[in-house]
């Protein structure tokens, strides 16, 4: 009885912060102009501006989604780009041998990376602090072994994604309106986290496991929860990543791929892959190397800069 | 019994022995500051390159090589600890050291690449195709070399840990960093010279892999798994187990690829290195430093 009290009091105090934070009416005035502004800005910008914000829309929901495991609970998932490079590559087998379009393509990374987060995270989770952040590497650099020697992954050439649209405009879009959905979805998500006991728990965690599973909360569940959760998101960022890069791929291989700038003779392999990336159009690739450090370094970023 | 298998272990324990040298400096930085170095691999890259550098500008030979490499990433390292993560320390930022290790890894590797370029580097002096022939297993001789030598310098840096003033200290620091305050050590400085020594290990390291691996600023991503296992097999911040380690490990890959394949080496070890976690994350000595 005195249980079902607390609760009602939790709900209610829940409820009271919600309606304070839909009170901040500058606040919230801000934040739909911006929602609108950047609904509105593929009718603006040129292509180039808009793949800008299409890159930044991802890294930030792989920042999100890094902050639900990272921030609120507690346990540095370094390694989280993995997630990033098993979505891409679900989505794309999905697509290449299943013949799945493309929404429930990304669905489907993004469950596939739940499915892999809570099968690793039931053992992984239960190492505390620093050796769970190596341990999340190492998982990275395995699953990056692994997948170089499928026969399904296709090994080094990777994976290219059947074309979506021929038209480079139409393309760019839509994957700026997906990369947009997505990280409204992973805000919202996080919202949601943030004002219920989901994340009262996984806060609890933080500050202390011992004290959090005393009062009852079952902390195997918690974590794994909210490393799934972050896995999806991430899961689904692969995927609709748009590194179709339609028209510009080329350039960007040799930009900002170090590993496929090089000119020697010695590493045919890396000009193999990177060939399947140039060649490319309107298509998305992904090789083994999408799961490296270019995509986790910008959710480190990320996760310095949003790291509560 | 079978002579593949027979020629894998040698190979195993010659691996190993450099692995034991390759684990113990990012171990001892662990053990006494609890600061995970993920840019350790790619201090390892550094040194390579010093080497390569010296080598083919001036003809040095990899292995004399060894002491201008390692005071040149003790001093690197040093600076590193003394200006960028002493005050991460100081402001009670602890958790943010791990990733300013990340981005000083990233750092290193751009840094390489312009230096150095992507191309594949190495190190081939007049000895390094001669080899020993002995019931049929061959013993290459750079690689009993640089066993030998990494074996030395470990224990090197044992006797140092265990004889001197500064070792003593060292250890102080990582038993109980209040005592050692209490005791006038200067903790700071303590902790530049142990990241200084780790970095100079890991140039150590990188100036032994030099006549047996090709040179490229990503070379760092594989052998930071090997960091990882050695240094959780042995137990974190333990000299001796990291021996030990490395040598188990260097045989458990080398018996491994014997049996599956050599594209899954990189697998083996890391999957040694969360096995060990998950089973016995105090490492294989079970201890929580030299004594």
């Amino acid at each position: 009885m005195r249980d079902l009290e607390f609760k009602q009091q939790e709900a209610a105090l829940a409820r009271n912060r919600l309606l304070a934070q839909t009170r901040n009416w500058p606040l919230m005035a801000v934040l739909v102009a911006i929602t609108l502004l950047l609904v509105a800005a593929p009718f603006a910008l040129g292509g180039y501006w808009m793949r800008v914000l299409t890159v930044v829309f991802i890294f930030a929901t792989m920042a999100e989604a890094v902050n639900i495991i990272a921030g609120y609970t507690g346990y540095p998932a370094l390694g989280n780009a993995v997630f990033f490079g098993t979505g891409a590559y679900v989505a794309a087998i999905a697509a290449n041998e299943l013949g799945v379009s493309l929404a429930p393509a990304i669905v489907l990374a993004g469950l596939g990376c739940v499915t892999y987060a809570v099968v690793l995270g039931l053992p992984i989770l239960r190492l505390s602090g620093r050796y769970f952040l190596m341990a999340t590497l190492g998982l990275m650099e395995i699953t990056r072994e692994v997948v170089l020697n499928l026969d399904i992954t296709g090994g080094a050439q990777g994976q290219i994604f059947p074309s979506v649209t021929s038209d480079p405009v139409l393309a760019n879009r839509l994957f700026y309106y997906l990369g947009f959905g997505l990280l409204l979805l992973t805000a919202l998500a996080t919202w949601w986290i943030q004002n219920h006991n989901i994340g009262l728990a996984l806060r609890a965690i933080k500050f202390d496991e011992e004290a959090a599973r005393a009062m009852g909360i079952n902390t195997t569940v918690y974590k794994t929860a909210a490393w799934a959760v972050s896995a999806f998101f991430t899961g689904m960022g692969g995927p609709s990543t748009g590194i179709s890069w339609p028209t510009s791929s080329q350039q960007r291989s040799t930009r900002s791929r170090p590993r496929c700038g090089c000119t020697s003779s010695t590493c045919s392999e890396e000009r193999a892959r990177c060939s399947v990336h140039c060649s490319a159009p309107a298509s998305w690739s992904f090789s083994p190397s999408s799961c490296g450090p270019a995509s986790q370094s910008s959710t480190i970023l990320f996760l310095v800069l949003s790291s509560c | 019994m079978n002579e593949g298998l027979v020629q894998a272990l040698v190979n195993g324990i010659l691996l190993g022995g450099f692995y034991a040298i390759l684990g113990v400096g990012f171990s001892l930085v662990y053990g006494v500051m609890g600061i995970i170095n993920l840019a350790h691999a790619s201090m390892v890259m550094i040194g390579s390159y010093l080497t390569f550098s010296l080598f083919s500008g001036i003809g040095l030979d990899p292995f004399l090589s060894i002491p201008l490499v390692a005071a040149a990433l003790f001093v690197i390292s040093w600076l590193v600890q003394k200006y960028l993560l002493n005050s991460l320390i100081r402001r009670g930022f602890m958790g943010m050291t791990v990733v300013s290790t990340f981005g000083l890894n990233l750092f290193l590797i751009n840094v390489a690449l312009l230096i150095w370029s992507a191309d594949y580097r190495g190190v081939v002096s007049s000895y390094s195709g001669v080899a020993f022939e002995l019931f049929g297993i061959r013993f290459p001789l750079v690689r009993i070399i640089i066993l030998a030598l990494s074996l030395l310098l470990t224990y090197v840096l044992w006797l140092f840990l265990i004889r001197t003033k500064t070792g003593k200290a060292i250890r102080a620091v990582s038993l109980n960093r209040e005592a050692a305050v209490l005791m006038g050590i200067d903790v700071y400085s303590i902790y530049n010279i142990t990241f200084g020594i780790g970095g100079a290990l890991a140039g150590m390291a990188g100036a032994l892999l030099s006549p047996i691996s090709s040179i490229t600023p990503f070379m760092g991503g594989p052998l930071l798994g090997i960091v990882f296992s050695v240094a959780v097999l042995g137990g974190l911040g333990n000299v001796s187990g990291a021996v030990i380690a490395g040598i188990v490990l260097g045989v458990a890959q080398v018996v491994g690829v014997h049996f599956i394949g050599t594209s899954w080496q990189l697998a083996i070890s890391y999957g040694i290195f969360i096995l060990v976690l998950l089973v016995r994350p105090q490492g294989l000595r079970g201890v929580k430093f030299v004594k």
